[in-house]
């Protein structure tokens, strides 16, 4: 995978693939903003990596804000649909997560408060087509 | 402060628990429980341990020294929001304790007068809160006031200065120890602390330097 790197996919075993690709370029500390309408396969996209971290228990955070996992590393899994506005981010500690090295965090909906979103991240950008394909967008910014 | 009446010191602004019952330098009680995302869980375990132990009544002490800050926004509030209820139960006294400068005490204590040397910590990925010190005698003095840095600008200015903190990218460079032990928090509170003490601490809070101040960054910056 070379970023910024586009594919196409058409079926849900596709979008599998492409997680079981993507996770080789993960380890602790990273972060990975998703971005894409309801109903994209954000949160499906990152159920499939996170499986082969032997994560199995990956639910949407929208109402939680945010889950915390445990596999191969710990993951917190924010979605920020339901976030108003940066304070209600601080107002939650979200420092000590992004300050927490060991930690892999992936972000639902990145795109809604982007001025909390640390400079070196991936971004994985899911449009969903009319004919139920998907283009998944993958850039990394240093 | 009352030579008598111990001191109950708080610390959880960054992994380390730690408290503390202090009589003097030669006598006191402390707890430490390193752990991260634990304070909350061992705060009161950990109070009422060093409490018993000395065979201390909260009524009988003193005052509260609680770690103001800066540091771990979640840490701070967890030590913050406990003095404030042992406190208003106890009927006492709340000293807000700034924790670089507890920090500087006590690492004065192994230093040579007037060598120099940085307190480091994380804010966020990209910045640090940082601030620069003196040894004089067995105390401190501010060389660089308490601040907020660029991560990349404090790479290029710690040089062969000694540094303290948690910031990993530097390791080597840098000596891993971010916070206080309670008991420094209690002899600061000793120290300075007598003109601090606030017993109308309804609006007391950490200080987080930086008040989140929300920057405009361009798009994809």
């Amino acid at each position: 995978m070379n970023f910024p790197f586009t594919k196409k996919v058409f079926t849900e075993d596709d979008t599998i693939n492409l997680a079981g690709e993507f996770v080789n370029y993960i380890s602790s500390g990273d972060v990975i903003v998703l971005n894409g309408n309801l109903g994209a396969g954000k949160t499906f996209f990152i159920k499939h990596t996170l499986k082969i971290f032997g994560v199995n228990n990956v639910t949407s955070p929208t109402f939680a804000i945010v889950n915390e996992y445990s596999g191969k590393y710990k993951v917190f899994h924010f979605d920020f649909y339901r976030v108003n506005n940066v304070s209600e981010l601080f107002d939650i500690g979200i420092n000590d997560y992004f300050n927490d090295d060991s930690a892999v965090i992936f972000i639902e909906w990145g795109n809604l408060i982007p001025v909390i979103l640390p400079k070196k991240r991936f971004e994985v950008n899911i449009t969903l087509n009319d004919d139920l394909s998907r283009d998944f967008n993958f850039i990394k910014y240093e | 402060m009352n030579e008598s009446k111990p001191v109950l010191a708080i610390e959880t602004s960054q992994s380390l628990c730690s408290v503390c019952v202090y009589f003097s330098d030669e006598i006191f009680y402390e707890m430490n429980i390193n752990l991260k995302n634990s304070h909350a869980e061992k705060l009161f375990e950990a109070t009422d341990f060093v409490l018993k132990s000395s065979g201390v009544n909260a009524k009988d002490l003193d005052a509260i020294a609680v770690s103001a800050g800066p540091g771990s926004f979640t840490g701070l509030r967890i030590g913050m929001s406990a003095a404030k209820g042992l406190a208003f139960g106890a009927k006492l006294p709340i000293v807000s304790v700034p924790t670089f400068e507890a920090m500087a005490l006590q690492i004065a204590n192994y230093l040579k007068c007037d060598s120099d040397f940085f307190i480091a910590n994380k804010v966020n990925v990209e910045e640090l809160y940082f601030a620069k010190f003196q040894v004089k005698r067995n105390s401190y003095i501010f060389a660089e006031n308490l601040g907020i840095i660029k991560r990349d600008e404090f790479g290029k200015r710690i040089k062969n200065t000694l540094t303290f903190g948690n910031v990993f990218p530097l390791e080597g460079k840098i000596k891993n120890l971010s916070a206080p032990n309670s008991s420094f928090i209690a002899k600061w509170c000793n120290l300075f602390g007598e003109k601090l003490k606030v017993y109308d601490y309804d609006f007391l809070e950490p200080n987080y330097l930086k008040n989140f101040v929300v920057k405009e960054r361009k798009k994809n910056d």
